[in-house]
C-alpha cells in the first residue's frame, strides 16, 4: 500500500516540480557529456598528451555536484514543508517516522532514477555537440559516431549519488526529529518577527557598508589601475550588498503604495501589492538568487572573452602563412614550390624588415601596456621598419584599402591597443630621422597585419618609410608572406617547416592550434559552470513562485468577480511574473556592466600572447552579449514557469 | 417600480447526454429595483447555480436572464467582465478579500479597476468606511481582522461601485451570531437607505427573514414564493419555518 502511495506521489511531484526535474536532467546530461569528453581518445589526440582538461573538468564537476546538492537539498526541504500536513496525517494514522522518511526518500529516488536515465540519454547526444565545438575551435572536421563510455557513465552515477546522498541523510534526520504537531503546522511556521527584524537590521547595515566599499573600489579603479584581488573584493562586496538592495526596493515599493494617486492609477494597486507581499517572504531567496546570477554572469563574461580570443588571435595573423628568415639572402623557392604542389597557393610576396637599432616607438607603445598591467608584455625589443612599396603591396594582398603616402612622410602601423600612446608620442615628436633625413608623420593604421606574433611585422608597431630611406637601415628579416585559396592543414605546415629548419613559420592554423587549448580549458568549463549556476537560480525562483499558485488562484478569481476579464488577468499575471523574475536579474546585470574596470585589467593580463587593452566600447559590447545570453536563458525559464503558473491559476475560469 | 432582474424559464444541465443532471428547471421570477430577496433551499437545490448564472460566472442551458433589460445570454464573452464590473457586486461566505491588500485598498479595488480618479476613490472609500464603522481598521490587512470585520469590508467592496444588483452567497455562513446580526442589519440598511437591490442565497431561516421576499428552491424547481408584506421580522421568521417544514425540512 505504501509503495503504491509512494509511486502515485512521485508521479504527482514530477508534474508539480517539472522545472526542477528538467534542471536536474540537463545537469546529469552535462556531467555525462563532460565526463565523456574527459575519457574520449579522439579529444585526447586533439588536446595532446599532457592536457589539463581532465583536471579542470573534474574540478568543475565537483563544484557542480556541490551546487546541485544544495539545490536538491533546498527543493527537497521545500517539498517536505509543502507536504508536511500529508506526512502529519500519515503519522496520525500510526505510520512510524522511519517509514514515512523511507517513503519520501523512495519517492525522490524514483524521480532521480528517471532523471538519471533521461539525463544519460541526452548527455550522450550533448557529448557530440561539445565535441563538435572543440573540433570547430581546432578547425578539424567532426567525425560522427555512436559513443558510449562505461567510465564516464560510472563517474556520472557517482556524481549523482553524491548529489542526492547529503539530502537523503538530512531528510531521514529531519523526519526522525519531527512530531505530528510540528508536521501539521510546519507549513504555517514563521520565525519570530522581532528576531527577524533584528537580524534584518544587522544584515541591512552590513550590506550597506559592503556596497559602499565595493562601489568605491570600482570607481577608483576607473581612474587608477587596481590589483585583480581588489577588483574581486569589490565584486564580492557588491554581491553582499544585494540583500540591502532588495530590502531597499521592498521599502521603496511600500512607500510608493502610500501615495494614493500613484497606487490607484491603472492596475498598480493589485500588481504592486502582490509584488511587495512576495518580496516580503522571498527577500532572502531573491538576494541569494541575485548573487548566483551575478556570479554566473561574471563567469559567462570570462568565457565569452576567451571564446573570442582564439579567433581574434588567428585574425591578427592576417596572412595564411608568414615565413621569416634572419638570412638577408634567404631563398624561399623550395617552400613556394611545395605550396604550389598543394594547389592551395593564392598570392605570395617577398619583402624585408629593417631596423635602426633604436627602440623609441616600441617603448612608447609599451606605455599603454605598462599603464594598464604594470609591466611590459614581452620585454625589450627594437623598432622595425618597412618600405612603403612593400607595405602597399602587402595591403593590396590582404585586400586592405589603398592609402597615399608622399616621399617626405612616414606612417605607423600598430596593434589597436597601442594607438593612443603612439598617437600621443607623435603629436609631440612628429619628425622621424632616418639616415640624416627628416620625415614627417603621415598617419597611423591598425588593421590586422601579423603584428601580435613573434616573429611578426614588428612587435606590435611597424614604421613605414619611403623606399629610399630603408637603404640607410640594417636588414633584420627576409620574409615571405602567403595567402592561400583554402586552409592549410597542420600537417602541411609541419612539412613546410621541415624544408628549412632555419626559418620561423607563423601560420593561421598553427596559431589556432596553439591558442585553442586555452579556449577549450577556459570557455567550455566556464559555460558549464555558468549554466549550472543560472539553472539553479532560475529553478529556485520558479519552484518558489509556482508554490504560490494555489493562493494566487483565489486572488485572480476575486478579480474575475470584480469584472477583470481573463485576458486582462493574463496580462497582470505576466507582468507580475516578469517583475519577480527580473528583480534579481537586473542588479546582477548591472553589477556585471559595472565590473568593467576590474575586468579590463585582469582579463587582459590572462590573455596570453595576444594583448588587447579592452576599450570601453568593446567592454560594453561584451557586456551586451553576456547580458543578452543570460536574458535568453532567463526567458526560457520565465516562459516555462509562466505556462505552468497561468495554467494553474486560469484553469477553469 | 421597475424590474432590475428578470429570470425567464431558465434551465441548467450538467454532465453528459448519458448522465444528464438538471440543476435548474424552468426557473422564472423577477426582482424590482430596491428589493431584498432571499433564495432558500436545501443543499443541491440549485441556489448557488442560480446565483452563478445570474452573476455571469456560469452559463444557462435554456431561457433568459435579463439584468437591467440586458439579456445575459446574448452578451458576448469579452463584454461579460465589463458587465460584472459595472452592474454587479458580490459578497461571499468566505469573504474573498485579497490578503495582500489592506482593508481600505480591498474596498477601493473595484473603483481602481474602473480607473476612477484617485481623489474620488479616496473620498468614496472614506465615506463608506465611516458608514460601515470600519475606519479604524482601514490600514489593517485581512488576516489581522475578525470575520465580521472582513465581511463588512466585503460588503463595502460590493457596494462601493453602487452596483445595480448585489449578489450575496451565504454571506453569514462563516460568522458567529453577533457578527451575523451586524452584517444582516448592514445589508438591510444598505437596502433601505441606499436603495441597493440585494439577492441573497442562504439556508438559514433567520438570515432569510431579513429579506422582503423569499424564493424557495427544491431539486432545481422554484416551489414557493413568500412575501413579508406587513409582517414583523419575527412573524416572517416563523412563517419561513412553517414553510420549510411544509416543504419537508430545512435542508
Amino acid at each position: 500500500m505504501l509503495k503504491k502511495l509512494s509511486k502515485r506521489n512521485a508521479k504527482r511531484q514530477m508534474v508539480d516540480y517539472i522545472i526542477y526535474i528538467i534542471t536536474l536532467i540537463v545537469t546529469v546530461a552535462l556531467l555525462l557529456s563532460f565526463n565523456m569528453i574527459m575519457f574520449s581518445s579522439e579529444i585526447a589526440v586533439l588536446l595532446k598528451e599532457k592536457s589539463i582538461l581532465p583536471l579542470i573538468i573534474v574540478m568543475v564537476s565537483i563544484l557542480v555536484v556541490l551546487i546541485m546538492s544544495m539545490l536538491v537539498n533546498h527543493i527537497t526541504m521545500f517539498i517536505l514543508k509543502r507536504r508536511s500536513k500529508e506526512f502529519g496525517l500519515y503519522m496520525l494514522l500510526g505510520i512510524e517516522n522511519r517509514k514515512i522518511a523511507n517513503l519520501f526518500v523512495m519517492e525522490n529516488r524514483s524521480i532521480h532514477s528517471i532523471v538519471l536515465i533521461i539525463g544519460l540519454i541526452i548527455g550522450t547526444v550533448l557529448y557530440h555537440a561539445i565535441k563538435a565545438i572543440i573540433c570547430h575551435i581546432y578547425a578539424v572536421p567532426v567525425q560522427l559516431s555512436v559513443d558510449f563510455s562505461v567510465k564516464a557513465t560510472i563517474l556520472t552515477l557517482l556524481y549523482m549519488s553524491a548529489i542526492v546522498f547529503f539530502t537523503e541523510v538530512r531528510t531521514k534526520r529531519a523526519f526522525g526529529k519531527l512530531t505530528v504537531k510540528e508536521l501539521l503546522y510546519l507549513d504555517n511556521a514563521d520565525i519570530d518577527e522581532t528576531e527577524k527584524n533584528k537580524k534584518g537590521t544587522v544584515m541591512r547595515a552590513v550590506s550597506a557598508i559592503a556596497g559602499v566599499i565595493g562601489f568605491a573600489i570600482l570607481l577608483l579603479s576607473i581612474f587608477q589601475s587596481r590589483s585583480e584581488n581588489e577588483g574581486l573584493l569589490a565584486i564580492v562586496l557588491i554581491a553582499i550588498s544585494v540583500y540591502g538592495l532588495f530590502t531597499y526596493l521592498y521599502r521603496h515599493f511600500l512607500s510608493r503604495l502610500k501615495n494614493i494617486k500613484w497606487k490607484y492609477a491603472g492596475k498598480r494597486l493589485f500588481i504592486y501589492r502582490q509584488l511587495t507581499a512576495k518580496m516580503r517572504s522571498m527577500l532572502h531567496l531573491m538576494a541569494g538568487v541575485c548573487i548566483l546570477m551575478t556570479v554566473a554572469l561574471l563567469i559567462i563574461d570570462w568565457g565569452i572573452f576567451f571564446a573570442g580570443k582564439v579567433d581574434d588571435r588567428v585574425n591578427a595573423v592576417a596572412f595564411d602563412v608568414g615565413i621569416f628568415s634572419d638570412d638577408k639572402n634567404a631563398d624561399f623557392s623550395q617552400q613556394l614550390s611545395y605550396l604550389r604542389k598543394t594547389d592551395k597557393l593564392n598570392y605570395s610576396y617577398e619583402y624585408r624588415l629593417f631596423s635602426d637599432g633604436n627602440d623609441t616607438y616600441f617603448q612608447q607603445s609599451q606605455k599603454a601596456v605598462r599603464g594598464k598591467l604594470g609591466y611590459s608584455l614581452s620585454g625589450a625589443d627594437i623598432d622595425i621598419f618597412m618600405s612603403v612599396s612593400d607595405y602597399m603591396n602587402l595591403r593590396e594582398m590582404l585586400g586592405l584599402p589603398k592609402i597615399a603616402v608622399d616621399q617626405q612622410s612616414y606612417i605607423l602601423h600598430c596593434s589597436p591597443a597601442y594607438i593612443t600612446s603612439l598617437q600621443a608620442y607623435v603629436n609631440e615628436n612628429p619628425v622621424l630621422l632616418v639616415g640624416g633625413i627628416s620625415y614627417r608623420f603621415g598617419g597611423i593604421y591598425s588593421e590586422d597585419f601579423l603584428q601580435q606574433e613573434l616573429p611578426g611585422n614588428g612587435n606590435g608597431v611597424l614604421i613605414i618609410v619611403p623606399d629610399k630611406a630603408v637603404s640607410a637601415l640594417d636588414i633584420q628579416k627576409q620574409v615571405l608572406a602567403i595567402t592561400t585559396r583554402s586552409d592549410l592543414s597542420l600537417a602541411e605546415i609541419n612539412e613546410l617547416s621541415e624544408i628549412n629548419n632555419n626559418v620561423d613559420i607563423v601560420s593561421k592554423i598553427g596559431v589556432r592550434n596553439q591558442s585553442a587549448p586555452m579556449a577549450v580549458y577556459m570557455v567550455l568549463p566556464a559555460f558549464y559552470l555558468a549554466f549550472v549556476l543560472c539553472a539553479v537560480a532560475c529553478t529556485i525562483l520558479s519552484v518558489q513562485i509556482l508554490s504560490y499558485a494555489k493562493k494566487e488562484r483565489r486572488s485572480y478569481l476575486t478579480l474575475n468577480y470584480l469584472g477583470v476579464g481573463v485576458s486582462q488577468q493574463k496580462k497582470l499575471l505576466k507582468k507580475h511574473l516578469l517583475q519577480l523574475y527580473f528583480l534579481p536579474a537586473i542588479p546582477a546585470a548591472f553589477i556585471n556592466i559595472l565590473s568593467f574596470p576590474m575586468m579590463t585589467g585582469s582579463i587582459a593580463k590572462n590573455a596570453n600572447g595576444t594583448l588587447q587593452i579592452i576599450s570601453l566600447f568593446s567592454r560594453i559590447k561584451q557586456s551586451f552579449i553576456t547580458v543578452s545570453l543570460f536574458l535568453i536563458f532567463l526567458m526560457l525559464y520565465y516562459v516555462g514557469t509562466l505556462i505552468i503558473y497561468e495554467h494553474s491559476i486560469m484553469n477553469g475560469q | 417600480m421597475s424590474t432590475i432582474l428578470n429570470v425567464v424559464s431558465v434551465e441548467k444541465y450538467y454532465g453528459t447526454k448519458v448522465n444528464l443532471k438538471k440543476a435548474l428547471d424552468r426557473i422564472q421570477f423577477s426582482v424590482n429595483v430596491g428589493e431584498f430577496v432571499s433564495i432558500m433551499g436545501p443543499s443541491g437545490s440549485g441556489k448557488t447555480t442560480l446565483l452563478n448564472c445570474i452573476s455571469t460566472i456560469d452559463s444557462i442551458s435554456a431561457g433568459h436572464i435579463y439584468i437591467n433589460n440586458e439579456d445575459l445570454a446574448a452578451l458576448p464573452l469579452e463584454k461579460m467582465a465589463a458587465f460584472r464590473r459595472n452592474n454587479l457586486g458580490f459578497i461571499f461566505q468566505d469573504f474573498n478579500l485579497l490578503d495582500t491588500l489592506s482593508i481600505e485598498e480591498n474596498i477601493a479595488l473595484p473603483l481602481s479597476i474602473k480607473n476612477i480618479p484617485a481623489k474620488e476613490i479616496q473620498q468614496s472609500v472614506q465615506l463608506l468606511m465611516q458608514q460601515l464603522g470600519i475606519t479604524d481598521i482601514a490600514s489593517k490587512f485581512p488576516p489581522q481582522v475578525s470575520g465580521g470585520q472582513k465581511q463588512r469590508c466585503a460588503c463595502a467592496r460590493a457596494f462601493i461601485n453602487r452596483p445595480k444588483l448585489i449578489l450575496a452567497d451565504e454571506p453569514t455562513g462563516a460568522l458567529d451570531s453577533v457578527s451575523t446580526g451586524q452584517i444582516l442589519t448592514l445589508l438591510t440598511e444598505l437596502n433601505r437607505q441606499e436603495q441597493a437591490t440585494i439577492l441573497m442565497v442562504t439556508h438559514d431561516p433567520l438570515c432569510a427573514s431579513y429579506g422582503k421576499r423569499i424564493l424557495f428552491l427544491k431539486d432545481g424547481h422554484l416551489v414557493k414564493e413568500l412575501h413579508r408584506g406587513q409582517m414583523s421580522r419575527t412573524d416572517f421568521y416563523h412563517a419561513i419555518l412553517s414553510e420549510i417544514s411544509a416543504l419537508g425540512g430545512e435542508k
